[in-house]
């Protein structure tokens, strides 16, 4: 125990009401502009006047918030410290909390796959929870496209949403204008944004880190605006409408009496939710595909010069590892994965327009592979579940639902700073070695 | 028979020119030391003869084969294996996977393996543990076995004794000469422990701001007066 933890352990009430207090202060210029004003209509009440219209000062709520916030963060403090001292008396509390981490991993990803596959049929799942899961799991897809990028080859890759956006008007527009089914578009999708994930790879090859951040942020805002504008095929800022559901085989998902239909043709009633519950099948099969070819690919030598690039360029090239094929084979095949996304999107929605394609998304997509734990397949599973859950929990909070989603990730960066799941599953096993004498 | 043969060669970073006209020779299954200060130019003359950065002017010929227009990564399969400063070894991978990308360019042999793992058994016992979790020398033994899994003719080896205790240098100079006895494997080796380098190796060159000053056989340039006055002074 170093003396900066003892110091820690045995700070008096002072300093955490000292500690309090700052923070309280801290966030008076936040509360004040937040709560201090409300415009209220014709109002007679108000100090300041304007057109129709009269500021209303609330003093009163931003003493409240103040209050609240000393009160949380003085609870915060003491029942951390106590906590810090607890763990102090007792051994290796540290190892433990891993044990008990490392014990249910084995069971995680099956048990998680379980409740997938059975989520629909729940007696307590509405269609409104089939919704959520469909949005669950398109994130948990593009995470585990962009954790290719990000994760495995270690490319800060902030415009993913672009090749996802090239998927979903990829689809739209050969199925708008060739009459092809969703299943003979998806492959095309895949390789149209599989194209721009080449297009740009070739000119950040040389670049790491920062500055390959904002040359993808960049592409991505490049992208988002050609298809604003773009108006003869894009329809601008419009969007396309009308883009073919999924069929099933063949068998529409319709209730117009004419032709095969799905629920005809197995004699079933007619419910929108045959189409919702084939919709989450879809993106389940695809998310697995997915996670599948990733697992598959980081035990070829290609996922390894990924990984190994990652952790030093020098020592690959040492090793004659062509860090230019590996870098655009990464971002191919995780662009490659966001073409499926966008297709499954646009099909889902039936209309697309450039506002779904915005920064934030490529930002959560991010959040989701980096507070997951960057490189781990179920990392991504958790990391998802809880950001998109959470904030579509708190939906009926409105415009504040995003601090739900702010409150997930600080407290995931609290709790574990590395993220949700940490530890790299080695690509070769044990038994796949010589032994030795 | 000379297995690399550099003649006239020049090469630098932008507008700083390092190397002014080097010409070494290292005949196949032959230990070769390189010594000089700080700045010489050794590091740069083993990473221009891996392609990174490009020589501006002369030949480096690899079995009579000019390597100079050639990428890296072609240089890297041709027979050449280099294990850079500072080690880089990837820390989050296991010993194991470090090992197999070391023979990225050729197929995975376990025979080679089980070479690795007789040089240096410390690496077998830590087989699943991450590279990053390696004591230094340990993870010096896991770089030069890292490049030696790529079965090279040449190995070249850029400070192996950097940062290491006495008894860690010891012990891969003794792992050096076993490659290069065991394996016919020619050795280019850059040092600044002048001393123990100059007496494992047959020949010798010394590098004074990118000019070869002196060359001649270990024994020849352990007893110069120059050298002994310049390089082996305390040591």
């Amino acid at each position: 125990m170093s003396a900066g933890q003892k110091n820690r352990s045995d700070k008096n009430l002072g300093a955490h009401l000292r500690d309090a207090g700052l923070t309280a202060l801290i966030c008076l210029p936040l509360a004040f502009p937040m709560f201090g004003f409300q415009l209220v209509p014709g109002g007679e009440g108000g100090n300041v006047k304007t057109f129709g219209t009269s500021v209303e000062l609330r003093f009163f709520w931003v003493i409240i918030a103040l209050i609240v916030i000393f009160l949380g963060r003085l609870l915060i403090s003491l029942l951390s410290s106590k906590a810090f001292s607890k763990q102090v008396v007792g051994a290796q509390p540290r190892s433990v909390n891993t044990q008990s981490m490392s014990s249910i991993t084995p069971w995680l990803g099956p048990g998680i796959l379980g409740v997938a596959l059975l989520w629909p049929w729940f007696p307590f799942v509405d269609r409104w929870l089939v919704d959520l899961g469909i949005l669950v799991l398109t994130y948990i897809m593009l995470g585990w496209g962009l954790n290719i990028v990000v994760g495995l080859a270690g490319l800060l890759d902030l415009g993913y949403v672009a090749f996802y956006a090239v998927g979903a008007y990829s689809y739209a527009l050969i199925a708008l204008n060739f009459d092809l089914t969703f299943w003979q578009c998806l492959p095309l999708a895949g390789i149209f944004a599989a194209m721009f994930g080449i297009l740009l790879g070739f000119p950040v090859l040389r670049l790491r880190g920062d500055y390959l951040a904002i040359v993808t942020l960049g592409f991505g805002e490049i992208i988002r605006i050609v298809l604003l504008n773009w108006s003869d095929l894009t329809n601008g800022p419009d969007g396309l409408s009308g883009i073919p559901r999924p069929t099933f085989f063949g068998l529409p998902f319709k209730n117009d009496g004419s032709g095969t239909n799905f629920h005809s043709f197995f004699g079933l009633e007619y419910t929108s939710m045959h189409r919702i519950i084939f919709l989450y099948y879809l993106i389940l099969v695809l998310a697995l595909i997915t996670n599948f070819v990733t697992e598959r690919i980081r035990l070829l030598p290609v996922g390894r010069a990924w990984e190994a690039l990652r952790e030093d360029e020098i020592a690959c090239r040492s090793l004659g590892i062509n860090p230019r094929n590996t870098k655009l084979t990464a971002f191919a095949i995780g662009a490659m994965f966001a073409g499926f996304a966008g297709s499954f999107f646009a099909t889902r929605q039936a209309f697309i327009s450039p506002e779904s394609f915005t920064f934030i998304e490529s930002a959560i997509i991010l959040a989701i592979v980096v507070l997951g734990g960057m490189g781990s397949q179920m990392g991504v599973v958790l990391a998802a579940i809880f950001l998109i859950g959470m904030t579509e929990l708190f939906r009926e909070l409105e415009q504040f639902r995003m601090l739900a989603f702010g409150a997930g990730m600080v407290a995931i960066m609290i709790w574990r700073p590395r993220g949700l799941l940490t530890k790299r599953k080695p690509s070769i096993r044990i038994a796949h070695t010589v032994d030795f004498k | 028979m000379a297995c690399l043969s550099i003649k006239g060669l020049r090469s630098g970073y932008g507008n700083i020119e390092v190397l002014k006209g080097i010409s070494i020779d290292v005949n196949a299954g032959e230990i070769v030391t390189l010594i000089g200060a700080n700045g010489a130019g050794k590091t740069t003359l083993l990473m221009t003869i891996c392609g990174s950065p490009r020589a501006s002017s002369g030949e480096i010929l690899f079995n009579d084969c000019n390597v100079v227009a050639k990428a890296t990564h072609e240089i890297m399969g041709l027979g050449i294996s280099h294990s850079p400063e500072g080690r880089r070894i990837f820390p989050h991978m296991t010993v194991l996977e470090n090992l197999q990308l070391g023979s990225f360019t050729k197929h995975f042999s376990e025979k080679r393996l089980r070479h690795v793992y007789d040089l240096f058994p410390v690496l077998y016992e830590r087989k699943q543990q991450r590279g990053g979790t390696l004591s230094g020398g340990e993870q010096q033994m896991l770089a030069i076995g890292r490049a030696f899994m790529a079965r090279p003719q040449l190995l070249l080896l850029d400070e192996p004794s950097l940062g290491l205790a006495p008894l860690m240098v010891k012990r891969i100079f003794e792992a050096i000469n076993e490659i290069n006895e065991v394996h016919g494997t020619a050795i280019l080796l850059v040092e600044q422990n002048a001393l123990q380098a100059l007496r494992l190796a047959n020949r010798g060159y010394v590098l004074v701001n990118g000019k070869i000053l002196l060359a001649g056989s270990g024994k020849e340039l352990l007893t110069n007066k120059d050298i002994q006055k310049a390089y082996l002074e305390g040591a």
